[in-house]
């Protein structure tokens, strides 16, 4: 078997480039400053924020379409892949005001988000087994890393092996089902699994058992119930930047991988499983809307709030057509943006010391009527009211479902909970515009900050009220999984 | 001829212009109002004005074509929609749709809300957030005349959720008040629950037509092309459950809005926000979008959602009445007397009176605004809402009591006002309704009258009250005023459509000569034509629909004088007994809500319907469980020794359930099951990795048996 | 005979594995990790995986744990105080009705499909997959051993050291 390399790149080329900052960030970090500590920090993260820029701007001009044995790059990958940079885009943003608590680590940590998001761009092109799995350990190794990234705190470093335990975990369910599917079908490579599993009346139990595994190790992050257990300590133990990082990256990759499998590995046979998905995606919305009612600490309750999410994206999944994956992608991007500007709010709100309770955002309309807008406008769009987009993406969802006659419970249910949802981020509204501030310090937001918070409002209103061009991507990227 | 040719871009441009120049205003306002002279209330003043006179020039071009009901700019057929979304598997086209009912409704809601605007310029002089107050209203004018041009359900849906936005700001506008935060969170709840429903309704819609713009859907509807339901028949959902199903759904969503029992709850606390906020959102325009979005999607409810609309209209509209009875707080009543008369609007539209529930709209709307109006310039002069320490008011506010009087009597019903001509082909078509149907049918046409009568009682006890006899409270008697002009003329222009828009005085006059009655016409029932096409059965008590309904037009001949000379002896009975009771005094109140003891108790307590939802339901609802979790034990531990007691037992704890929790049940139990859900939560996340080992390990073992 | 010592090389590495959690002083732990490593190796070896079966020699038995016997000696862990198994009902529970699933699983893998035990374990062939078709995860297994010295460094640094 040859390599051509020409094509390696046109498949990989993301990838390469990432790598190669990567390096060039390692070495640039040798090189500035030595000795000093801010010096080289900052080299590296301009350096770091643009090339992940250039390249974002250079995934554009890519063509999908270009197919090998090693990988494939079709819309849906590149669509993938423009997300995972945005999303680190967007996390570098976060962490710049965070910068001067990663002490030690500041110059390393920009590094470390090129390699993980190189991994999330990889598997967005996997198809076959291996690399899925080597992408994946990958993404996760270095997320251990960055959750423990703060070893000054007992928090970051319960948060890190917390992390690390389930996470061993969820590669050894991941393991055990793709040696299951392997010694059942004989292949590693998602095309020729896909034919042995259509080819059949039903699944042998080997093969069920291997293909379950593997959505469980998967369920892990996505965050699905009753995977969704490691969350709300290690959302809340990590650094701030790596919590925003893990909620969009780790849940995005979940669903890149679950969506691969399902619509394109398992096909029509997923049919078999839309109750047992159902079920988890109930339970999942669940447990989300629920556990996030009691919680007093912000990035806890995002993590919950998350969990809900992914209840959303597992309706979705359920369903089993083109239009619930064009609703997955949509919906991902949006959580993406509401998400990211909350984060970097807490970020910015909890400047002075680390606590992260509730409290911190009381009466913050009175202290900085810039963030507070911000804030209303992400948790509104989180819960899913009208002209933000998150109305439109969990529209677009519960409008594919009920396409399913015997998923109309679930679309109940989820419409439900979505109102359960909507009392608890009321609170958060009340505590902004109702409560007297706890602590009045003056808030300082920096240029880069202003500038990201209000690209991600905007983007948030203006994908709710003119989303042509995201779902028309996101249609695009979702029939190439069907072809 | 057409004398005032519009041409598709210059209609384009004034529906555009309709909710563009609110926006602005309100948006002007909110960044810069305390830097404009006077708050500028001038500019949002002006710019409420302009949009009256748009939708008065538009109303000109409806009564020129007078002959021409069917004048309407259909979105599609002129151009007047372009596409939102436009993809392979979506089609969002969006755009406007001017018929004539749209364009009477935007007349009215600017002109009421242009009445208001002078009004609250009187009424919030000196407030501290004056600018704000400003900018919250014309955003609500924003959001209403959004929801009357639009041309889809999706969109009405998002404009109907901007103004409960809307809402919830105004009602909470004394923000540092104890009551307002609670009563705007109350209403911004339980409209959720109803907009959830909505929702529901719209998606299934979706799914079954395949479109959500009006014309279209009604189209898809009346052809029977629905979209394809191979997978909702092979489930088992034939057509005509699945869309009287979405046309209950939808339905809901008025339910809260248009607050129908039983999720009228927040109307009462939302009195909580300022007097002008009361008379334009919770008396002539939010809540009647609820009947405003039932009248467009009228086509399309099959007669079995027609029928539960019919029901919780009369239900609402008895109920209403009642609580109206007993109130002290002139608001209160107003407010009460609001939601009965919104249940006579959704009886009309149920009973399939189109034009008489949705000309009641209109009426109402006017009197409505003038009665708040009028309540509002008692309140701004006597500095109370207790109509205990008012009495004798009509000497001190001539201008408030003649208005007051004149909106009274058009909400009563009294022949030459605008309400009577509306009021009555309500209860006419009820009549009808009970005719063409049998016995049984008759209640909502005695609930129509019973609360007639009611309506009359109230509105006399409250007019009694506040200006006959004597003052209540002397000192503030003698510092109450008449208010300015700015308060004053408002409440003459109202009262004066009070009695103009029946668009006669002549009492005999024939409904269908009506101004209204010849610009709405009835559309005819697309659902039913559709159900005919795929085959459904339509037949009322086995005769076919179309012979029920000319059954019905010939009842509704029979029944026109009748229902008047009933819905006329309900009014002079109410007015005489107001009048013995609160005016001359020969019976003593208190001694007839004696008489009827518990009854008045159960309706002084809003029929607990607040207790049901509230802190005491959840607290019951515990109790209730706990109690059966004890019944249990108990029963289990001893074993079966007596049967007998057992039975008596279990027959007492029957009747006890049916006598306390019937109707609290479902809310309790959700309360219930998300605090024992909650408990559970806390049991697994214990922050202990090898448990939540365990408890994955757990979760696997469960999926792993399920799919095998 | 394969068959028989199969059975004997697999039960001594799931006695091993047991062991190796039962112990309570670290240092036994890690030799009979070592000694589970090794009965692994066997198993490969019968599998005709000689790299494989070297490779988990060399790397396991050889390099990690060696680092591991390192660690312990030089932070003096002492022997655990409690013991380490005591666990609940339900884990037992648990964990055995998950042996079960898999043991069913097992039992209807169904017969080998063709290919499945074409790649043998010789160096020529591994490397040959290794640098053709599996050339990409190849390298993405570079880059994640590169960010995890990288992250180790970071978090073995004292906060305020460059």
């Amino acid at each position: 078997m040859n390599i051509d390399t020409s094509q390696l790149f046109a498949i990989f080329g993301v990838e390469s480039l990432l790598g190669l900052l990567g390096l060039v960030l390692i070495v640039t970090d040798l090189l500035v400053g030595k000795g000093r500590l801010t010096g080289p920090a900052t080299a590296v993260r301009t350096l770091a924020f643009g090339g992940l820029v250039a390249i974002f701007a250079w995934s554009f001009v890519l063509e999908p379409g270009a197919e090998g044995a090693l990988g494939t790059l079709d819309s849906f990958a590149l669509f993938f892949k423009r997300f995972f940079l945005a999303t680190a885009v967007a996390t570098l943003g976060v962490a710049a005001p965070y910068e001067d608590r990663l002490s030690a680590g500041r110059a390393e940590f920009p590094t470390l988000l090129v390699f993980t998001t190189l991994g999330m761009c990889l598997l967005s092109s996997a198809n076959d087994f291996v690399t899925l799995f080597v992408g994946l350990e990958l993404v996760t190794v270095v997320l251990f890393l960055m959750a423990a990234y703060r070893p000054q705190l007992p928090r970051s470093i319960e948060a890190g092996i917390k992390f690390v335990v389930i996470g061993a975990l969820s590669a050894a369910f991941m393991v055990y089902g793709i040696a299951f599917v392997y010694g059942t079908t004989g292949s590693f490579e998602f095309s020729q699994i896909s034919a042995v599993i259509n080819a059949q009346e039903s699944l042998p139990a080997g093969l069920k058992f291997g293909l379950l595994m593997v959505l469980v190790g998967l369920g892990f992050k996505l965050g699905a119930v009753p995977f969704h257990i490691w969350i709300p300590d290690v959302y809340q133990g990590a650094p701030t930047p790596t919590t925003a990082f893990l909620s969009v990256g780790s849940k995005a990759v979940g669903v890149v991988l679950l969506m691969r499998l399902v619509y394109t590995v398992m096909g029509p046979a997923a049919a078999q499983w839309t109750t047992v998905l159902a079920g988890l995606a109930a339970l999942t919305l669940l447990m989300g809307g629920l556990g996030a009612i009691p919680q007093t600490e912000l990035k806890r309750f995002l993590g919950y709030s998350g969990i809900s999410h992914a209840g959303f994206l597992l309706v979705a999944l359920a369903t089993h057509s083109e239009a619930s994956a064009g609703a997955i992608l949509f919906y991902v991007v949006t959580y993406l943006f509401a998400n990211m500007a909350a984060f970097l709010v807490i970020v910015i709100v909890s400047r002075t010391d680390d606590d992260n309770h509730m409290d911190r955002i009381n009466g913050l309309a009175n202290r900085s009527p810039f963030l507070a807008l911000v804030l209303t406008t992400s948790m509104l769009s989180l819960a899913g009211v009208p002209p933000f987009a998150g109305f439109f993406a969990k529209f677009m969802v519960l409008r594919a479902a009920v396409a399913e006659p015997a998923l109309v419970w679930l679309v109940a249910f989820s419409l439900l909970m979505a109102v359960t949802s909507l009392y608890y981020y009321l609170c958060i509204l009340k505590r902004i515009y109702m409560r007297d501030a706890v602590d009045t310090g003056f808030l300082e937001i920096s240029g880069g900050a202003r500038l990201l918070l209000l690209l991600c409002m905007l983007a948030v209103f203006a994908f709710g009220i003119y989303q042509q061009p995201l779902v028309q991507a996101a249609e695009a990227g979702a029939s190439s999984l069907f072809r | 001829m057409d004398m005032l040719p519009f041409d598709v871009n210059t209609l384009t441009a004034l529906c555009w212009a309709l909710f563009v120049i609110p926006f602005a205003c309100a948006f002007t306002l909110i960044n810069f109002g305390r830097k404009l002279p006077r708050g500028g209330d001038w500019l949002a003043t002006a710019g409420i004005a302009s949009c009256a006179v748009i939708a008065i020039t538009l109303f000109f071009k409806v009564i020129v074509g007078f002959g021409a009901p069917e004048w309407a700019w259909s979105s599609a057929a002129y151009g007047l929609s372009w596409d939102w979304i436009s993809l392979e598997s979506l089609q969002l086209p969006v755009g406007f749709y001017l018929d004539n009912l749209s364009v009477i409704m935007l007349t009215m809601v600017t002109i009421v809300a242009t009445c208001i605007f002078f009004f609250s310029q009187g009424y919030m002089h000196g407030d501290r957030d004056y600018p704000r107050f400003f900018a919250y209203l014309s955003y609500f004018c924003f959001a209403m005349l959004g929801l009357v041009v639009v041309d889809n359900l999706l969109f009405l849906f998002i404009f109907w959720e901007l103004v409960g936005v809307g809402s919830y700001l105004l009602i909470g506008f004394y923000y540092d008040q104890e009551e307002p935060p609670k009563a705007s969170l109350k209403a911004f709840m339980v409209n959720r629950v109803g907009d959830v429903l909505f929702l529901l309704g719209i998606i299934i819609a979706w799914q079954l037509v395949g479109t959500l713009n009006y014309t279209e859907m009604f189209a898809v509807l009346e052809s029977g092309a629905f979209a394809d339901r191979t997978g909702w028949a092979l489930a088992g959902w034939d057509t005509q459950t699945l869309l009287t199903l979405s046309g209950i759904l939808i339905f809901c969503g008025a339910i809260s809005k248009s607050a129908q029992v039983p999720l009228h709850t927040w109307l009462p606390d939302a009195m909580a926000g300022p007097t002008p906020v009361s008379a334009l959102i919770h008396a002539a325009t939010m809540v009647a979008a609820g009947v405003f979005m039932v009248g467009r999607m009228y086509p399309y409810f099959t007669p079995d959602a027609l029928l539960f609309i019919t029901g919780i209209g009369a239900l609402t509209a008895l109920i209403g009445a009642t609580m109206g009875l007993v109130m002290w707080d002139i608001k209160k009543v107003l407010a009460y007397s609001t939601m009965s008369q919104l249940g006579y609007m959704m009886l009309g539209l149920g009973v399939g009176g189109y034009v008489a529930g949705l000309f009641h709209l209109i009426t109402h709307a006017f009197f409505k605004a003038c009665l708040f109006l009028g309540s509002g310039s008692v309140i701004h002069s006597v500095h109370s809402q207790d109509m205990r320490d008012m009495g004798a008011l009509k000497n001190k506010m001539p201008w408030t009591y003649r208005t007051f009087l004149v909106a009274t009597l058009a909400l009563a019903g009294v022949p030459c006002f605008a309400g009577y001509y509306s009021k009555d082909q309500i209860v006419a078509n009820a009549l009808s309704w009970g005719l063409s149907h049998g016995v049984a049918y008759y209640v909502p046409f005695v609930f129509a009258v019973v609360g007639a009568f009611m309506t009359t009682f109230y509105m006399f006890r409250l007019v009694f009250l506040t200006f006959h006899g004597t003052p209540g409270d002397q000192h503030k008697y003698e510092h109450a005023h008449e208010s300015p002009a700015v308060m004053v003329l408002p409440l003459v222009v109202l009262a004066i459509f009070g009695i103009g828009a029946g668009g006669t005085i002549h009492p005999l006059a024939e409904h269908g000569n009506l101004w209204f009655n010849r610009l709405v016409p009835e559309p005819a029932s697309a659902a039913v034509a559709g159900l005919e096409h795929v085959g459904a059965d339509t037949s009322v008590h086995g005769e076919s629909y179309e012979t029920y309904l000319e059954h019905f037009e010939h009842n509704l001949h029979v029944a026109h004088y009748p229902a008047l000379i009933v819905s006329i002896l309900a009014i002079v009975l109410g007015i005489l007994l107001a009048r013995r009771m609160y005016l001359t005094k020969a019976t003593d109140p208190a001694a007839v809500a004696r008489k009827f003891g518990p009854l008045y108790g159960i309706v002084c307590n809003k029929y607990h319907f607040d207790d049901m939802y509230g802190r005491k339901g959840v607290v019951g609802g515990l109790m209730f469980m706990n109690r059966a979790f004890a019944w249990f034990d108990k029963n289990v531990v001893d074993g079966i020794v007596n049967f007998m007691g057992l039975a008596q037992r279990f027959i007492a704890f029957v009747t006890g359930l049916f006598d306390k929790y019937v109707i609290d049940g479902l809310v309790n139990f959700w309360r219930f099951f998300v605090r024992a859900l909650s408990s559970i939560l806390r049991l697994v996340q214990t922050g202990n990795v090898r448990d939540y080992l365990t408890w994955t390990l757990l979760g696997v073992l469960i999926l792993a048996i399920t799919l095998a | 005979m394969g068959d028989a010592l199969f059975y004997v090389f697999g039960a001594l590495m799931v006695l091993f594995t047991f062991l190796t959690i039962r112990a309570r002083n670290p240092v036994y732990s890690a030799i009979f990790m070592i000694l589970s490593f090794a009965s692994t190796a066997a198993l490969f070896v019968m599998l005709d995986a000689f790299l494989l079966a070297a490779v988990e020699v060399l790397v396991y038995a050889g390099a990690i744990m060696v680092l591991f016997l390192f660690v312990i000696m030089l932070i003096n862990l002492r022997a655990a105080e409690h013991d380490g198994l005591r666990v609940s009902p339900l884990v037992v529970l648990v964990a055995l009705t998950f042996l079960l699933l898999l043991g069913r699983g097992i039992a209807d893998l169904g017969p080998v499909p063709a290919g499945a035990n074409e790649l043998v374990g010789t160096p020529q062939l591994v490397a040959k997959t290794l640098f053709t078709r599996y050339v990409v995860p190849f390298e993405a297994v570079s880059i994640l051993l590169l960010s995890a010295i990288l992250g180790t460094v970071v978090l073995a640094r004292r906060s305020g050291e460059a």
